[in-house]
């Protein structure tokens, strides 16, 4: 019997596998794509791709593309949005994901999923197969995660080596219904999707997404979405109760929350928003003409060419979240999806207010720091609540919460008067056991008399002595 | 000095002599942050009706109408009303009304005042102008009110002192009287307000109180909270004067009131009212509390409402590439007033006056520039002739999209559609005068019509019975249902020259050397029809908003990666969208200079004309069921039974199944008229809960250095609650 090496017989793509990316002898090189390592190009005064440099991304040595190694694996990532320019000179055709158990225009479902020749995805909102962007969020979002390296043109993608499972849910405006949403959700958990990005909103929350994010979720499925530029409570917002997903606030050049950024309890991690450099895709121009933003058609184009784009929102920070999580399955494709967000969320780097926030969660997304963190490292620090009891000692207040790490050590709990305390006391003694079924501990009402207002701040301490904090204003009347 | 005693109102605010004041005022004005400001009233209580429960009452009464109204509050004022949900919406009050007689079959016509309902409809119009005018500018705190910007948190630190025991230091002293219709009072001086050097004696602007400790009693209560006093005699102890006026008779018994002109719901002049803009303004004065606007309010995004100086959002951007004059002439005209308004206005300092005036100026001259420079460009060419549709001219696919962005109405099912019309006319020319475009026609449906003739026609959906129809492709059908139109492009001259060649078809590029004249570089767009309600319930215009974009044939069926020989087309790469946004009149332009090539309408032809387009905006909407199996058939009867009895077509509701893991969706499509939205809820009798298929958008956001839209629910970094704990005693109660 004659053996075929397996080497051979794995060539699909016409071009060549190398070089887009961070994989093989190319490893922990760092990109040299001209908007990548320039400065300045539309007058700035940072560099062109600053987004991704300042969560890790850049070009020194010690990059976070310095973690992936020469076997990772090429994750999927399905993009629900408004589709994709793939014609765009900075998207490697190699890099789109190719339907393994369809074949192309023979006008059969072959691989039986409800869709004929969806080869590189679905467009849900004409029902083809072709998921063209008439609009350019969608191109703008995948340039993000994975706009083709070293091509002599443009810019970097986070995770060059993924493949881009395009879901077309947005028509030509960015506009869509949450049916949609949740086809396209069920879409990619059914065709091998290990991350989903949704960039996309809207007022209140519906029975077939939420049941769409459980199916994606029970399949393994990270899912990471942008919290919204509304500057309003997520609670407000779609999505906001979806489980053991990646909710991504924006922030600006100097770590802050963007003043657009939707905040709350909800909010997981933030990664930069602004001003952050992508791929237009053609005949579009995507902030044109939406209500209430002022702007002028054509302000966004960067390069002689207009093949580049511009644009703030966390829409944009969601697919550098996305990168990560990408990069991260990529090193460790065994990883599950709850692991892979904890890898994210407990690297990330404090910013705000200390400990989780709700403008920022749990800080800004540290790419270097997420791509060589332990899977099973967390450390929990939250306070969800309070609620006056009658202890058994006289009244009391109950903190409700979770404290607890994956070696713990233990939590304190410590008050401090008015707004910004810069003192603190500590009315109960240390707590011993992990607090995980919501009720952290009581503090008896006296040891708040003195001031109508109090900052109660919670720190959970894991064996290894790390430490994370959470804050919760108090007012008494 | 203390007013007579008056049943008709229990608010009033008594004055010292001038004299007197010196008094100490012990409100305290504190800036808890760049952005946060606490004021606390500290009350003493005494007397018979001194109890614990009162001070609660107190304290929660001030709370609650110093925060102003909430959500909450209107939607119970509503509920008790018998109004619908969307009561609050932003109509006038007489659309309003009609809206709820056209609710409330057999209601009384106001006029004749019969049966109360006049006074239904004046309290429930009272009631809307209160929550219009102001819960939006309220914070979402809801202990904290808004002024300019910066969160404001009035508490107040009542304690109940008994009969024995000595006044607290620092604690306005209140006798409660055990009476519940006394006429509540406060003794105060009053002085000019800082920086009213000639104050006018009869306007309370110009004024505000000194109350204070004086040895003795500040003022005296009734022991009722249910009309507001508390509330309103604790403005008096934060330094704000009455906003009404007593009424007297000519023995000078007071027999009334009025509020101060502009003061209507100001809870400094009646009892059922609110906090006014102003008056938080006055505080932060009398607080000497200073926000930085810069750090508090997003960009020059000021709340527009109830401010005398904020800079709207405005995208003049979309209007001055398409030349859309009246909406630029609009624009401008709202530049102009907010420009007048900003230097009018007497709280913002000048030099934050001067970039915002600077702002507003480049902005009017950016649209001035573009009103004479470009769009009042002279067009070149031979006067248009007249031309006969289908004999002039032929169709050509030219596909479209659109939708309102403003309220997400829109559909897979039922797209918009219209039709490129040539005409010899100027610009403006009454639509509805051209072909294919009788209201209610679908678009690309109806096989066999003639493209953009017969009216109620579908245009352009004769699959190769016309030249210069794209090959391949067929024009209204596109698969999936995505919106077709088609047009008309001419294909000989009336006048024709000679020497001019016999047809132009559509894409080719002429010999730029010759003497055709330029196709015209603008397409006129005119918006028919588009829903009125949307996803927030809320009436809007009818075919304002819409945004529509021509789609280049680059991209209408483009090549897949995988399809045989595909190569990467560039066609088009750097070219801009054509697209514009309808305005009120639902009348927008695309530039189509860039573009006309990849729009399948070449350089030039050899009659220069107008290019009317006329869209048929979507009217859709949907629901979804889900289920451990699709719907039944006589299920999807049963909605569309309610559907139909709601006034849609039959035709125009649609179903489709698809799987959810173990469950099964069917999803609801209809045709969406007039006052049937997408927050409707069957109760049928079904299985299943039916659910609003509800909007979804993309989220960027505005761009770098632009004025942002007004994000005024600025929340806390870090949680927190307002609780109310037993005997608890702050600083101040443990001096």
């Amino acid at each position: 019997m004659r053996i075929v090496s397996l080497a051979a017989a794995v060539c699909c793509f016409a071009l060549p596998a190398l070089a887009h990316g961070p994989g093989g002898k190319h490893a922990a090189a760092p990109p040299k794509d001209p908007l990548f390592v320039g400065e300045g190009t539309w007058g700035q005064n940072y560099p062109d791709q600053w987004a991704l440099r300042r969560v890790g991304f850049d070009d020194t040595r010690g990059s976070a593309w310095s973690k992936i190694n020469a076997k990772s694996e090429h994750t999927i990532v399905a993009i629900i949005d408004t589709g994709l320019d793939w014609n765009h000179a900075d998207i490697a055709w190699d890099s789109l994901w190719r339907n393994p158990g369809e074949t192309p225009n023979n006008g059969i479902d072959d691989d039986g999923n409800g869709y004929v020749d969806d080869i590189m995805g679905w467009n849900f909102v004409d029902g083809n197969n072709k998921p063209w962007d008439h609009d350019g969020h969608g191109t703008f979002v995948a340039g993000v995660i994975g706009a083709a390296w070293n091509n002599g043109a443009g810019i970097a993608g986070v995770d060059p080596n993924a493949r881009l499972m395009v879901l077309k849910a947005l028509n030509t405006f960015g506009n869509t219904r949450a049916s949609l949403v949740a086809q396209a959700i069920v879409y990619a958990a059914d065709n091998g999707a290990r991350v989903i990005n949704l960039s996309v909103g809207g007022e209140g929350n519906t029975e077939v997404e939420k049941r769409a994010m459980d199916y994606a979720r029970a399949k393994g499925v990270l899912v990471v979405i942008a919290s919204g530029n509304e500057g309003r409570p997520m609670s407000e917002w779609s999505y906001g109760d979806a489980e053991n997903a990646v909710i991504v606030a924006a922030s600006d050049f100097n770590d802050r929350r963007t003043i657009f950024s939707n905040w709350g309890p909800e909010v997981d991690i933030a990664a930069p928003g602004l001003d952050v450099l992508s791929l237009r895709a053609r005949y579009t121009d995507t902030m044109r003409g939406i209500p209430g933003v002022e702007y002028e058609g054509g302000a966004a184009y960067v390069g002689d060419d207009k093949r580049y784009y511009r644009a703030s929102g966390t829409s944009f920070a969601a697919p550098i979240v996305t990168g990560a999580a990408s990069l991260i399955f990529s090193t460790q494709p065994k990883l599950s999806a709850a692991e892979v967000r904890r890898m994210l969320l407990h690297s990330a780097k404090d910013i705000g207010a200390a400990g989780v926030d709700q403008y920022t969660g749990y800080g800004l997304l540290d790419a270097k720091a997420a791509l060589a963190a332990a899977p099973d490292f967390f450390i929990d620090a939250h306070i969800d609540g309070v609620e006056v009891v009658q202890g058994a000692g006289g009244p009391a207040v109950r903190v409700l919460g979770v404290a607890n790490a994956s070696d713990f050590a233990r939590a304190r709990i410590e008050l401090g008067a008015g707004k910004d305390p810069k003192q603190w006391s500590a009315p109960i003694a240390d707590i011993t056991s992990p607090a995980t079924n919501g009720v952290i501990a009581e503090i008896p009402a006296s040891a708040f008399a003195g001031s109508a207002s109090w900052v109660l701040r919670l720190t959970t301490t894991h064996a290894n002595g790390r430490t994370r904090e959470a804050r919760y204003q108090l007012d008494l009347e | 000095m203390r007013c007579s005693l008056a049943t008709a109102l229990v608010l009033s605010v008594s004055f010292l002599a001038p004299q007197f004041a010196q008094a100490q005022m012990l409100t305290k004005f504190e800036k808890e942050g760049p952005c946060k400001t606490r004021i606390t009233v500290p009350i003493e209580i005494y007397g018979d009706g001194a109890t614990d429960d009162f001070a609660f009452e107190i304290r929660k009464n001030v709370r609650d109408q110093w925060a102003g109204p909430s959500a909450e509050d209107a939607a119970a004022i509503g509920s008790s009303l018998g109004l619908e949900t969307d009561w609050l919406a932003d109509e006038d009050n007489a659309e309003w009304y009609k809206k709820y007689l056209e609710k409330n079959e057999g209601a009384i016509d106001p006029e004749v005042n019969q049966d109360g309902t006049q006074e239904l409809v004046d309290k429930a119009g009272q009631i809307r102008g209160i929550y219009a005018d102001y819960v939006r500018e309220f914070s979402a705190d809801p202990a904290c009110i808004q002024g300019e910007c910066c969160a404001v948190r009035i508490v107040t630190d009542v304690k109940v002192r008994k009969a024995d025991d000595d006044p607290t230091p620092g604690y306005y002293q209140i006798e409660i009287v055990d009476d519940p219709n006394f006429r509540s009072y406060v003794w105060a001086g009053h002085k000019a307000r800082e920086g009213v050097e000639n104050p006018d004696e009869d306007n309370p602007d110009d004024w505000q109180t000194t109350p204070g400790t004086n040895g003795g009693s500040n003022g005296k209560w009734a022991n009722n909270s249910s009309r507001n006093a508390a509330a309103h005699e604790v403005g008096h102890l934060m330094g704000l004067m009455d906003q009404y006026k007593d009424i007297k008779n000519a023995d000078g018994k007071t027999i009334g009131s009025f509020q101060q002109h502009g003061h209507r719901h100001d809870i400094m002049a009646q009892s059922e009212a609110f906090p006014y803009r102003d008056a938080i303004a006055q505080l932060m004065e009398i607080g000497g509390i200073e926000c930085d606007e810069e750090t508090c309010c997003p960009g020059f995004e000021y709340n527009r409402f109830g401010q005398n100086y904020g800079v709207t959002v405005l995208a003049v951007g979309d209007a001055i590439a398409a030349c859309n004059k009246p909406a630029l002439r609009r624009l401008r005209s709202q530049l102009v007033d907010q420009r007048r308004n900003l230097m009018l206005a007497s709280r913002i300092p000048a030099h934050r006056k001067i970039p915002l005036a600077v702002a507003i100026d480049e902005k009017i001259a950016r649209i001035d520039e573009a009103l004479k420079k470009v769009c009042d460009r002279p067009v070149t060419g031979t006067t248009p002739p007249a031309v006969t549709i289908g004999e002039d001219y032929t169709p050509i696919p030219v596909e479209s999209d659109t939708d309102s962005t403003t309220w997400c109405e829109y559909g897979t099912d039922s797209p918009g559609g219209g039709t490129l019309i040539p005409s010899g006319g100027a610009p403006g020319t009454t639509p509805g005068s051209t072909p294919g475009t009788t209201p209610g026609s679908t678009p690309g449906t109806t096989p066999g019509s003639t493209p953009g003739t017969t009216p109620g026609s579908t245009p352009g959906s004769t699959p190769g019975a016309t030249p210069g129809t794209t090959p391949g492709s067929t024009p209204g059908t596109t698969p999936g249902g995505r919106p077709t139109i088609s047009g008309g492009v001419p294909i000989g001259s009336t006048p024709k020259d000679e020497d001019d060649p016999e047809e132009t078809t559509p894409g080719e590029t002429d010999d730029p050397t010759d003497d055709t004249p330029e196709i015209p570089t603008t397409v006129y767009v005119k918006a028919k029809a588009s829903v009125l309600k949307g996803a927030n319930g809320t009436k809007t215009s009818e075919i304002g908003g819409q945004r529509i974009k021509l789609i280049p044939d680059a991209t209408k069926n483009p090549a897949l990666p995988t399809d045989p020989g595909a190569q990467k087309d560039q066609t088009g790469a750097d070219d801009d969208p054509a697209q514009c946004t309808t305005d009120d009149d639902g009348e927008c332009q695309i530039v189509i200079a860039d573009t006309r090539t990849t729009l399948g309408l070449g350089l030039k032809w050899d009659v220069s004309a107008r290019y009317d387009y006329e869209v048929e905006t979507p009217q859709s909407s949907g629901a979804t069921v889900i289920g451990d199996e699709p719907l039944s058939d006589a299920d999807k009867d049963t909605i569309v039974d309610e559907l139909t009895g709601n006034g849609l077509d039959e035709d125009d509701i649609e179903f489709n199944n698809y799987r959810l893991g173990d469950k099964w969706v069917t999803g609801i499509g209809y045709g969406l008229k007039y006052d049937y939205g997408d927050d409707w809820s069957l109760d049928l009798g079904l299985k299943y809960k039916i659910e609003p298929d509800l909007c979804r958008t993309i989220q960027p956001g505005p761009p770098l250095g632009s004025s942002p839209q007004n994000y005024s629910a600025i929340g806390g970094e870090i949680p927190g609650a307002v609780i109310s704990l037993p005997g608890h005693m702050t600083q101040e109660n443990a001096q």
